[in-house]
């Protein structure tokens, strides 16, 4: 049903890491931030993408936000309304369908990946060094926190340390948050 | 009888039952993860794979 997407197939392999998709919803949550985009800034540098410019990320959210808001938004809210309960329908067939609905979401998020993958940029250097990349990804984070004017609060910093240290296991915990301490300077 | 493939077996059968639960549960929340359900959906086909593959040695003798 979906085209073999290299974003999708790094997405699964790192949401499961260990504080990750609290981590992911905790910024959105508490910040607006966009799950899908999250992980894109970490997968575009650890596929050798490099650091995107303000133009670059602006295109890539630009472009994902339709399908985000009017699609998985949507059906998001439907199946919301579903768990309350609608009157006139039954409890159990209203479980069902929402069941359903919650599957075309998932859905949703694997289209929205493809689609992110389909706008980022080729792999500028195959052979940029994994340091580099962990630099890069912190960069495209700030880039993309930056866009909405959010400036992460130390608990966020630390949820992004999640992040990023999980889409780059080989690295040092403390040594990613020294990244992150230099693209989110305080105060 | 090859003990060490039917443990395998065992505890990824185990492993399968855990991964239901957890999307069950995550499925029930008022706001569940989507794409932790999409990675936990992933996880069982992994093993249900695993588990095809294993089973088929299993049946031919364990060799």
């Amino acid at each position: 049903m979906f085209p073999a997407s290299r974003f999708w197939d790094f997405t699964m392999g790192v949401y499961g890491r260990p504080g990750v998709s609290p981590a992911c919803i905790a910024l959105q949550d508490s910040l607006g931030l966009d799950v899908n985009l999250l992980l894109f800034c970490c997968w575009v540098a650890a596929s050798g993408r490099g650091a995107l410019s303000s133009q670059e990320m602006r295109r890539c959210r630009d472009s994902s936000e339709p399908w985000q808001a009017h699609v998985v938004g949507a059906l998001r809210g439907v199946r919301r309304r579903l768990k309350d309960g609608v009157e006139g329908v039954p409890a159990d067939l209203a479980a069902d369908y929402r069941k359903r609905v919650l599957a075309l979401e998932i859905d949703g998020e694997h289209v929205a990946q493809v689609a992110l993958e389909s706008v980022a940029p080729e792999v500028a250097d195959s052979s940029r060094p994994p340091a580099q990349r962990r630099r890069d990804a912190a960069a495209n984070l700030a880039v993309y926190l930056g866009l909405g004017g959010a400036s992460p609060s130390p608990v966020q910093l630390d949820h992004l340390g999640t992040i990023l240290a999980a889409a780059f296991p080989d690295a040092d915990r403390a040594a990613v948050g020294v990244l992150l301490g230099e693209v989110f300077p305080r105060g | 009888m090859n003990v060490t493939l039917d443990n395998r077996i065992e505890a990824l059968r185990a492993k399968h039952i855990e991964l239901d639960k957890q999307i069950l549960e995550e499925s029930g929340r008022p706001q569940p993860d989507s794409l932790a359900i999409a990675q936990l959906k992933k996880q069982k086909l992994r093993i249900k794979d695993e588990l095809a593959r294993l089973t088929a040695e299993a049946e031919r003798g364990g060799s």
